[in-house]
């Protein structure tokens, strides 16, 4: 039953999407990527319903149910109304041909991926420590509190961030909720369907942008990436959050691909909002995409598009924005970061030491990102995309500039932000990076991912002739020398 | 795999299920709403003691549970069914009643 609470919940998001991006009832890579973003979006939507819902009607399950019914049947009405004006089909863009074993590469590397995430949920059923002392935590508050349900943000347990916004929480509750068990099961496959759905939206864009090879390529680095898979499974924010990171950029750089049609931005506004929605680190990264995306228009885009792309990015970002000011400003306490004294955060800026440290950790920790580790043997995926590099080198398609200076400025506004938080705020700064920042690089590192494989050159590989072709070959140059 | 494998090497898994089955009878006879101290035989400032103290909210969550002694209801997450008295008296707490898996009640004496 509960499967089928959370396939609701993608089903409202597809519903949404495929309005948005009408495309025949087929499979396509148009409709692969609709499908793998839905799951934000589904559960986005759901998870703002189903906390508009507690805050405006308490926690009655008929309630709960009528509205997220409506919002569904809704959704579903969207999906199948005749069409107004369609969008381009989304489909691989031209390139070299797919050789088999890319095509197997990329199955072996999700087979393993799975296995690592159903082994891992096996381990530890209910995830790791921040999922039960913080997201599953605050949905039991949620759910088993009844009409005390705001417990759930009390000072009295600051150490669980009760500040924290509610969307993976959220969805856990809705379901549990309804499904009248907490099963275990259900944050587990919440972490499994972002961190998947992450993976075809990667594939997706990246096929859309370069075509199959290249995306191929880049699905089996991003799958690759223990790291991410390992903290999905341990039921943090942390996969969602790189989910909606990689949606927003990724549909940005699309808008770029298609600049007729704003409605790429519309859901990037939608995404970016979701974002937010799922940990404070998102806040900080819509600040960052606002200002990176101005600033990629203004320089490498057609400025005449700046205003109506923001405008289309705040029509999407409303109405997430909103249930966010809505639970800062009504039921989260403060934040313990920001609830600083100034003169502790001069104090902190004024330590070298601490600006050492954490510069320390970020000359190191990308180093470690989903670090293959075979006995002492480390092959950090950094240097085999460097290896990458030097071999193909990178060529930015002149319309890709304005998406990729999106994205890299958007990482390093992010980082820089969360550089000066380390150093300004925090009591330990070595226990806080030891303890937080290789998550961080995680939100990031799919979006990062996206923009090198942008960059870099495709592979040229040709067939292997055979004897007699090659022969053929051979005779006209014989011929001339 | 090899990578998954040394990641769940690193990291401990403390036990929910087993958190959740302990307290369980507790949870069952508490009222909709209570705020609790909390008392343990762990060492303090231990990792394990602290994810230990944080399963014991999980596992009696929506009661708030409190790192203090301080409240009038206190709840024990023991280890062993001979808790150290004189740690008790001199925490001025009283047994209040004994939930099995040594997972106690104490009253504050002193609130």
């Amino acid at each position: 039953m509960i499967f089928l609470y959370l396939a609701l919940a993608w089903l409202m998001g597809f519903g949404l999407l495929r309005w948005l991006f009408p495309a025949p009832f087929r499979w396509s890579l148009h409709t692969a990527l609709l499908l793998s973003i839905s799951t934000g979006v589904g559960i986005g939507i759901a998870s703002s319903l189903y906390f508009l819902t507690l805050a405006l009607a308490g926690p009655k399950i008929l309630v709960l149910a009528l509205v997220q019914g409506v919002a569904l049947a809704a959704a579903l009405a969207l999906c199948f109304l005749p069409k107004r004006k369609s969008t381009p089909l989304l489909d691989w863009a031209p390139g070299p041909s797919t050789a088999w074993y890319f095509t197997a590469a990329l199955c072996v590397a999700l087979a393993s991926a799975v296995t690592i995430y159903i082994f891992c949920t096996f381990s530890k059923p209910h995830g790791d420590w921040d999922a039960w002392a913080i997201w599953n935590l605050r949905a039991r508050f949620l759910v088993r509190g009844g009409e005390f349900w705001r417990d759930a943000f009390s000072n009295q347990i600051a150490w669980s961030h009760p500040d924290y916004p509610l969307l993976v929480p959220g969805i856990i509750a809705l379901i549990w909720t309804l499904a009248q068990s907490e099963s275990i099961l259900v944050p587990a496959a919440v972490g499994f369907l972002f961190v998947f759905s992450l993976a075809g939206v990667f594939v997706a864009t990246l096929g859309i942008l370069r075509g199959k090879l290249q995306s191929f390529i880049g699905g089996i680095v991003l799958l690759c990436s223990v790291s991410l898979i390992v903290t999905a499974a341990n039921q943090y924010a942390d996969a969602p959050l790189s989910f909606f990171v990689l949606a927003t950029l990724g549909l940005l750089c699309l808008q770029e691909r298609y600049p007729e049609d704003l409605r790429f931005t519309i859901l990037a506004g939608l995404t970016a909002g979701f974002a937010a929605w799922t940990k404070n680190e998102g806040e900080l990264l819509l600040v960052a995409l606002i200002v990176a995306r101005a600033w990629a228009i203004v320089r490498y885009g057609n400025r005449a598009t700046l205003v109506p792309q923001f405008i289309k990015l705040a029509l999407g970002l409303a109405a997430p924005l909103a249930i966010i000011v809505f639970f800062k400003l009504k039921f989260a306490p403060a934040n313990d970061l920001l609830s600083h004294k100034p003169g502790q955060i001069a104090s902190h800026l004024t330590d070298l030491g601490r600006w050492i440290t954490v510069l320390e950790a970020y000359v190191v920790q990308p180093f470690r990102i989903g670090t293959f580790r075979i006995g002492s043997i480390l092959a950090p995926i950094i240097l085999l995309l460097g290896l990458y590099w030097y071999f193909l080198r990178f060529k930015v398609d002149s319309r890709d500039r304005a998406s990729l200076a999106t994205i890299l400025c958007t990482l390093a506004i992010t980082l820089a932000g969360e550089f000066l938080i380390y150093v300004a705020l925090p009591g330990d700064a070595d226990w806080q990076l030891s303890t937080s920042f290789e998550r961080l690089l995680l939100h990031l590192w799919p979006a990062g991912l996206l923009a090198f494989f942008l960059a870099v050159n495709t592979p040229q590989l040709e067939k292997p002739m055979k004897p007699k072709q090659a022969k053929k070959a051979m005779k006209p140059a014989a011929k001339s020398a | 795999m090899i990578t998954a494998y040394s990641y769940l090497q690193e990291s401990h898994a403390f036990g929910v299920a087993n958190f959740d089955s302990r307290f369980e009878a507790l949870h069952k006879n508490m009222p909709a709403r209570s705020v609790l101290g909390y008392v343990s035989d762990n060492p303090a400032a231990n990792t394990q003691s602290q994810a230990e103290f944080y399963l014991t909210q999980y596992a009696l969550a929506p009661a708030i549970v409190k790192a203090t002694t301080e409240e009038h209801f206190v709840v024990a997450n023991f280890h062993s069914n001979s808790p150290n008295a004189a740690m008790l008296k001199a925490k001025h707490l009283v047994l209040v009643q004994d939930f099995g898996n040594d997972v106690y009640i104490y009253r504050n004496s002193t609130r």
